[in-house]
C-alpha cells in the first residue's frame, strides 16, 4: 500500500533553511542595535548583547509555554512535548518584530498570548488561523503603546540621539505620506540606507537586502511559497507608482514605500506562513494581491499605524475561501475572472483615488509651502501667499497647536508700512482672527490667509 | 508546462543484462481474469490436451477477447492462486510437457497485405490486450468509425525500476518501427509518433538507425518528469490538447510498444499473446534483470532462477514503486497486466505528523486536483463533490512529496469510495 | 430547584445560547455596572415571565409577540422610571442599554419558549435561573474587564446614593504590565467573552464524554 519511493525533503527541512534564512537577519539586528550604539558609546556591554538576549527570551518563553500546555492539558509524556515541536518559531519572528525598548515582561506575556491564546487555543501546530507572532505583536503594540513609547518607541540609544523624528513611516503620515526626496528619506539618509536597514523600526524587520537575499535562498529551495511575497510587492510597488506619479514624485517613491515599515520581512517571513496560507496557486496569487491593496489602503487611508500587520492578519480570515476559489479554479479557469477584475479594479481605482484625494488639500493656489521642518509636534514652516503687489515670504513656527513664530522674510508690498506700523503680524499669533488693517487690506487679508492655511496644512 | 516532478529513476540496476529466458516451470496457471474481468467462459476440462495458443476461455460481454494457453501439455485441475491486484482468481493448471507443440504452423504474412477489417478480427482472435497495465483489449481501440488522426506509440516507461520496454526496443527495434509503419497504411492514420524519454540516448541511437526507411515516423523527445507515461500528460505535450475521458474525442489512439510487438508476432505469424518481458528488480534481487516470461508462470520459480534474495525480510510489489501494490507472497501468477516483480528490504512505514499545508501536493497533481483539501472534507460530500476526485490517476506524487510523510494518496481513494456509495 | 440550575448552567444565555452579546460587550467596563444591569433584567425577566404565562390562555396565537413585546417594555419603563429617580448615576452610566432590554433576545426568546407554554411557577423558577445565569456570566467578564483594564474593582459607586457609602478598590500596585487599557475598550471585551465561550465549550465537551 501507498508509494514505495519517498522524498528524502522532510519538515525538519524545510525549518533548517527557514533557520539559515533568518540568521543573517538576526546578525544584522545584533549589529545595527547593539555593536554600533556600543562602538559609538550610546550602551554599555550589556546594552551590546542586548539584542541576542531580546530574541533568546522570546525564543524561550514560547518554547517553555506551549511544552506547559502540551503536558497538562494535551496529556503527553515530557520528552514527547519537549521534541518534534518548532515551538521556538513564533518567539523567533516575535523576538524579530518588537520594538527593542519593550520591557522583558512585556515580552513574556507576548510569547503566551502568541503560543497559547493564538496557536495552541486552536488546536496546536497546523491548526491555527491567524500567524501567532502577529497576533503577539498586536496584542502588545495595541495594549501598551504608551508603556513602550515611554522607555523609547522603536528607537535604539544610539538612533534616539541622532535621529530627531520617529520611524520613517511615522514621519511620512504626519505629511500625508505625499512628500519630497528632503521631507521623506533625507531625514535618515539615502534611499541606500533604507535598502541594507540603517534605519529606525522593529529589532530584525527594517533590513531589505538581507530579506531579499533570504527570498532568492527559500525559493531556490523549494521551501515557502513564492508567488505570495512576489505579487505583493508588485501589487505595493504598482499602486505606490500611480500614486507618485500622479503627485510628480520620482521611482524612488514606490522603493521607499516598499523598503519602509517591514513590508519586506512581513512579505516574506509572516505572509508566507505556510500554516496560515493557501494550499492552491490561485489562491496565493489572490492573497499576495489583496494583500497589497489593504497595506495600500491601511497605509494612506486610515490613520493606523502597522499597515502590514493588520494586513496580514485580516487576510488570514479569508484563507479558506481563496482556497475554494483557487481549487475550482484548478478545472474552470472562468470562476477567477470575477476576484481579478475587482483586485484590477480596486488596484488601480485606488492609485488614482488616492493621489486624488490628497491633491484636493491644497485647495488655496496662491499659497505654497517653501519648506516645512518637522521635529515631534513642531513644524516650522517657510510659506509665500501672494499678496498685494508681490508674493509675500513668511517663516512660521507652529508647536503643539500654537503659534510660536510668525516672522515676514521678503515682501514688496506698496502699503506694508502699516502693517509694520500696526505690529500685525505679532498681534495675528495672539489671535487669528483679528480685522484687517485699513488701508492695506489686501496685504492683511494675504497675511490672515497664509496663517491659516499653515494652520490648516499643520492640523493634518 | 507538464506538471509533474524528477524522481530517481533506479534503471540502472536491471538495464544492462540481455533478456533471459525461462521454460523449466512443471505446471502453468493461466488465470481467469481479462482486464480485472473475471467472468470468463471457459473452453476445456480436466484431462484435455492443449497446444501451446489454444483458447483457454473466452471474456464475456461487449469486450469479447479470448485467453490462450502458454504451454502444450494436458489441464489437469483447477486452483485459486494469487494474481497482481491482490486477489485470489481461479486458475487453469496445465501439466507441461516440455514439448511447445501448436497446433497450426506459424504463417509468414506480409504486414502491408491486411484489410482494416483483417487487422481488427486478427488482433481479437491472437487476444492482444494493453500490455501497458490495462489489459484492455486492443482491437476496442482501433474499431472505431472515427477518422484516427495521430498514433502515439508509448516506448516512455516513466515509473522508477521499470526497464521491459527500454530492453524490448532495445532488441526488435525494426519489427516495431515496421509494425506501426503497417497499422498506420491500414487504419489509413495521418501521422504517428514514437515517444521516448529525452534522456534515454542509448534508446535514440538505436531508433535513429532504422527511423530513416518509415519516412512518416516520427520521433519525440519527452521530458524527464513523472509520469509522462500518463496517456494525458502525453497527449498534451505532443499534440498539445485535452480530452475528457478518451483521447480519440479527438482523433488520437495510444497504445504501448509493448503491444506494438505483441501485435507483430499477431499480424505477422498468427501468433496469439502467451508471454511477455517482466523485470525483476530491486535492491533485494541477487542478480536484477529483464525476463521473457510466459503467461501463468509463478513468480517465486523466476525468482529463484535470478539468483534469490539477499534479505529474508524482503517486501514483495508487483509493478513499479509508485503505483504499484504490495504482494503477500511471491507466490504470485504473472498475467498480461504485470510488467514488473519489485523486491525491496523491508522497512517500517514512516511516522505521520501533522499537515503542514505547505501547498505541495496540490503544485504537483498532474490531474490538477487539491489532495489536502480533499483529505479535510472527508466527512461533507457537498464540499467533496465539488473537488472531482474522481479524476485522481492514483500516480502517488501527492504522498512521494509530503514532507509531513502523510499517505495522502489514501485520503483520496477513500473519498473515490465515498463518491461511489453515494451513487 | 433543578429549573434553576437548567438555567445557570445548561441553557445560560450567553454561553450556550449566546444571546444578548450586545450589551454584555457594553455594560461590563465595570463591575458594578454589570452587576446592576444583570439585576435590572432579572427582575425584568421575572415579572415578564410571571405576568406572560398567567394570560397565556387569553392571548390569540397571531398576536402574541405584539403583547409580549408590549407587556416587556412597559415593565423596562417601569424600572427606567425608577432607576432615573433614585440612582441617576447608574441611569446616565447605562445609557441607551437600558431601554435595550426590551429587544434583548433572551427576555422574548424565554416568553416565547416557556413562558407560553409552561405554568406559572415552572416560568418563574425558569425566569430566575436565566437571569442569574446573565449575572453571573456578566460579573465574571467585568471582573476580569476592570482589574486587568483599569487596575480597580467597583462594587458601589454610582448607586451609593441609594446604600450610602461607595467601595472602590484599587487590586495591584502601579507597575508596567498593569493596566492594559485594551481591555477597558470593546476589543478587550471580546477577547474576554470569547476565551470565557471557548473555556464554557471544553468544559462543556468533557461533561458529554463522560
Amino acid at each position: 500500500m501507498g508509494p514505495y519511493l519517498k522524498s528524502e525533503k522532510d519538515t525538519s527541512t524545510i525549518m533548517r533553511h527557514l533557520i539559515v534564512a533568518l540568521i543573517p537577519i538576526v546578525v544584522f539586528a545584533y549589529i545595527k542595535n547593539g555593536i554600533i550604539p556600543f562602538v559609538k558609546g550610546y550602551t554599555n556591554i550589556f546594552g551590546m548583547f542586548y539584542p541576542l538576549i531580546f530574541i533568546f527570551i522570546c525564543m524561550a518563553s514560547t518554547f517553555f509555554f506551549e511544552s506547559l500546555y502540551r503536558i497538562i492539558f494535551q496529556k503527553k509524556k515530557i520528552k514527547e512535548a519537549l521534541e518534534n515541536s518548532y515551538s521556538f518559531f513564533p518567539g523567533l519572528f516575535l523576538g524579530l518584530i518588537l520594538p527593542i525598548n519593550t520591557p522583558i515582561v512585556l515580552l513574556i506575556l507576548a510569547a503566551f498570548v502568541s503560543s497559547i491564546i493564538a496557536k495552541m487555543l486552536f488546536g496546536g501546530f497546523g491548526n491555527n488561523i491567524f500567524n501567532p507572532a502577529l497576533v503577539g505583536r498586536l496584542f502588545i503594540i495595541s495594549a501598551y503603546a504608551i508603556v513602550i513609547g515611554k522607555s523609547g518607541g522603536y528607537l535604539n540609544s544610539y538612533e534616539i540621539d541622532t535621529i530627531s523624528s520617529g520611524t520613517p513611516l511615522t514621519n511620512a503620515s504626519l505629511i500625508n505620506g505625499i512628500g519630497t526626496y528632503n521631507t521623506l528619506v533625507k531625514p535618515y539618509g539615502s534611499l541606500m540606507n533604507f535598502f541594507i536597514g540603517t534605519i529606525p523600526g522593529c529589532v530584525g524587520e527594517t533590513s531589505a537586502l538581507l530579506c531579499l537575499l533570504a527570498f532568492v535562498y527559500l525559493t531556490y529551495f523549494k521551501a515557502i511559497k513564492w508567488k505570495i511575497p512576489i505579487f505583493y510587492i508588485l501589487t505595493v510597488f504598482s499602486i505606490t507608482y500611480v500614486i507618485g506619479g500622479m503627485n510628480n514624485l520620482g521611482i524612488w517613491y514606490p522603493l521607499f514605500q516598499i523598503f519602509s515599515g517591514g513590508l519586506m520581512f512581513g512579505a516574506v517571513f509572516m505572509a508566507t506562513d505556510p500554516v496560515t496560507s493557501p494550499v492552491t496557486p490561485i489562491g496565493q496569487i489572490l492573497y499576495g494581491i489583496f494583500l497589497g491593496i489593504l497595506t495600500v489602503v491601511f497605509r494612506f487611508l486610515t490613520p493606523f499605524p502597522e499597515g502590514v500587520l493588520t494586513s496580514i492578519l485580516t487576510m488570514n480570515m479569508f484563507v479558506m475561501i481563496l482556497d475554494k476559489i483557487g481549487s475550482i479554479a484548478r478545472f474552470n479557469f472562468k470562476v477567477t475572472v470575477v476576484p481579478f477584475v475587482i483586485a484590477w479594479f480596486l488596484i488601480f481605482g485606488l492609485g488614482i483615488g488616492i493621489s486624488l484625494n490628497l491633491k484636493n488639500v491644497k485647495k488655496d493656489k496662491n499659497f505654497s509651502i517653501l519648506e516645512k521642518n518637522v521635529s515631534g509636534s513642531k513644524i516650522s514652516y517657510v510659506v509665500t501667499q501672494k499678496g498685494y503687489s508681490s508674493v509675500i515670504k513668511a517663516r512660521i513656527v507652529i508647536d503643539n497647536k500654537k503659534v510660536y513664530e510668525f516672522t515676514v522674510l521678503e515682501q514688496n508690498d506698496s502699503f506694508y508700512q502699516k502693517i509694520m506700523d500696526e505690529d500685525y503680524t505679532n498681534k495675528l499669533i495672539l489671535d487669528s482672527d483679528i480685522d484687517t488693517v485699513t488701508g492695506a487690506t489686501v496685504t492683511s487679508t494675504a497675511l490672515k490667509t497664509m496663517l491659516k492655511n499653515t494652520l490648516e496644512d499643520y492640523g493634518e | 508546462m507538464i506538471t509533474g516532478l524528477k524522481i530517481p529513476g533506479r534503471k540502472g540496476l536491471s538495464i544492462k543484462n540481455k533478456i533471459g529466458i525461462y521454460n523449466k516451470m512443471k505446471y502453468v496457471y493461466i488465470p481467469l481474469i481479462s482486464g480485472g474481468d473475471t467472468d470468463i467462459t471457459v473452453a476445456v476440462k480436466k484431462g484435455d490436451y492443449v497446444y501451446k495458443g489454444s483458447v483457454i476461455g473466452k471474456r464475456k460481454g461487449n469486450l469479447r477477447i479470448p485467453i490462450h494457453s502458454s504451454v502444450s501439455g494436458t489441464v489437469v485441475d483447477y486452483e485459486e492462486k494469487f494474481v497482481s491486484n491482490g486477489q485470489k482468481v481461479k486458475c487453469v493448471v496445465i501439466e507441461n510437457d516440455f514439448l511447445d507443440a501448436i497446433e497450426n504452423e506459424y504463417e509468414n504474412n506480409d504486414l502491408t497485405k491486411y484489410t482494416k477489417k483483417e487487422f481488427i478480427k486478427t488482433i481479437q482472435e491472437c487476444g492482444i490486450v494493453g500490455l501497458g497495465g490495462s489489459g484492455f483489449p486492443t482491437y476496442v481501440k482501433y474499431n472505431t468509425d472515427q477518422k484516427i488522426k495521430t498514433l502515439i506509440v508509448n516506448a516512455v516507461e516513466c515509473e522508477p525500476y521499470i526497464t521491459a520496454d527500454y530492453v524490448l526496443v532495445r532488441e526488435k527495434c525494426d519489427e516495431i518501427l515496421e509494425t506501426i509503419d503497417a497499422i498506420r497504411e491500414i487504419n489509413d492514420i495521418d501521422e504517428a509518433i514514437i515517444a521516448i524519454k529525452s534522456h534515454n540516448t542509448g534508446l535514440k541511437e538505436v531508433i535513429d538507425n532504422y527511423i530513416g526507411t518509415y519516412l512518416k515516423l516520427k520521433l519525440v523527445l519527452v521530458p524527464n518528469i513523472y509520469p509522462m507515461g500518463w496517456e494525458k500528460s502525453l497527449v498534451k505535450f505532443i499534440k498539445k490538447t485535452d480530452y475528457q475521458r478518451l483521447p480519440i474525442e479527438k482523433g488520437i489512439v495510444v497504445s504501448n510498444v509493448s503491444t506494438i510487438y505483441a501485435i507483430y508476432e499477431a499480424l505477422k505469424y498468427k501468433k496469439p499473446l502467451t508471454e511477455r518481458i517482466v523485470t525483476f528488480t530491486g535492491e533485494n534481487l541477487k542478480r536484477p534483470q529483464n525476463v521473457m516470461v510466459k503467461m501463468g508462470t509463478s513468480a517465486s520459480e523466476i525468482i529463484k532462477k535470478v539468483g534469490g534474495i539477499d534479505n529474508k525480510d524482503a517486501l514483495y510489489i508487483a509493478g513499479g514503486p509508485m503505483m504499484g501494490k504490495g504482494i503477500p507472497t511471491d507466490d504470485i501468477i504473472i498475467n498480461c497486466n504485470d510488467n514488473c516483480i519489485l523486491v525491496l528490504d523491508n522497512y517500517s512505514l514512516d511516522i505521520e505528523t501533522t499537515c503542514l499545508r505547505c501547498g505541495k501536493c496540490v503544485e504537483k497533481c498532474p490531474a490538477k486536483l487539491s489532495p489536502v483539501l480533499i483529505g479535510e472534507s472527508l466527512d461533507k460530500v457537498d464540499r467533496l463533490k465539488k473537488l472531482q476526485p474522481t479524476r485522481c490517476i492514483e500516480c502517488g506524487l501527492c504522498s512521494y512529496i509530503c514532507p509531513a510523510k502523510i499517505n495522502v494518496r489514501e485520503k483520496v481513494r477513500k473519498a473515490k469510495e465515498i463518491l461511489r456509495k453515494e451513487g | 430547584m433543578k429549573k434553576i440550575i437548567n438555567g445557570i448552567v445548561f441553557e445560560n444565555p450567553i454561553l450556550v445560547g449566546m444571546l444578548g452579546l450586545c450589551s454584555t460587550l457594553a455594560v461590563t467596563n465595570k463591575f458594578e455596572n454589570a452587576y446592576v444591569m444583570g439585576i435590572c433584567v432579572l427582575v425584568v425577566l421575572v415579572l415578564s415571565n410571571f405576568i406572560i404565562s398567567i394570560i397565556k390562555k387569553l392571548v390569540p396565537e397571531n398576536v402574541r409577540i405584539p403583547v409580549y413585546i408590549l407587556i416587556i417594555s412597559t415593565l423596562v419603563t417601569i424600572i427606567e422610571i425608577l432607576l432615573q429617580k433614585y440612582v441617576k448615576n447608574i441611569y446616565n452610566v447605562l445609557g441607551i442599554y437600558l431601554p435595550l432590554i426590551v429587544v434583548n433576545c433572551i427576555i422574548l426568546g424565554r416568553a416565547l419558549q416557556v413562558a407560553s407554554k409552561e405554568k406559572v411557577i415552572p416560568s418563574v423558577l425558569d425566569a430566575i435561573g436565566v437571569g442569574l445565569g446573565y449575572t453571573f456570566v456578566l460579573m465574571i467578564v467585568s471582573l476580569f474587564r476592570e482589574i486587568l483594564g483599569s487596575n480597580t474593582l467597583t462594587l458601589m459607586d454610582n448607586i451609593s446614593s441609594l446604600t450610602g457609602y461607595k467601595a472602590i478598590y484599587k487590586i495591584f500596585p502601579s507597575n508596567d504590565i498593569l493596566p492594559i487599557n485594551l481591555f477597558s475598550k470593546e476589543a478587550g471585551a471580546f477577547l474576554t467573552l470569547g476565551l470565557l465561550i471557548a473555556l464554557a465549550k471544553y468544559i462543556g465537551g468533557k461533561h458529554e464524554s463522560n
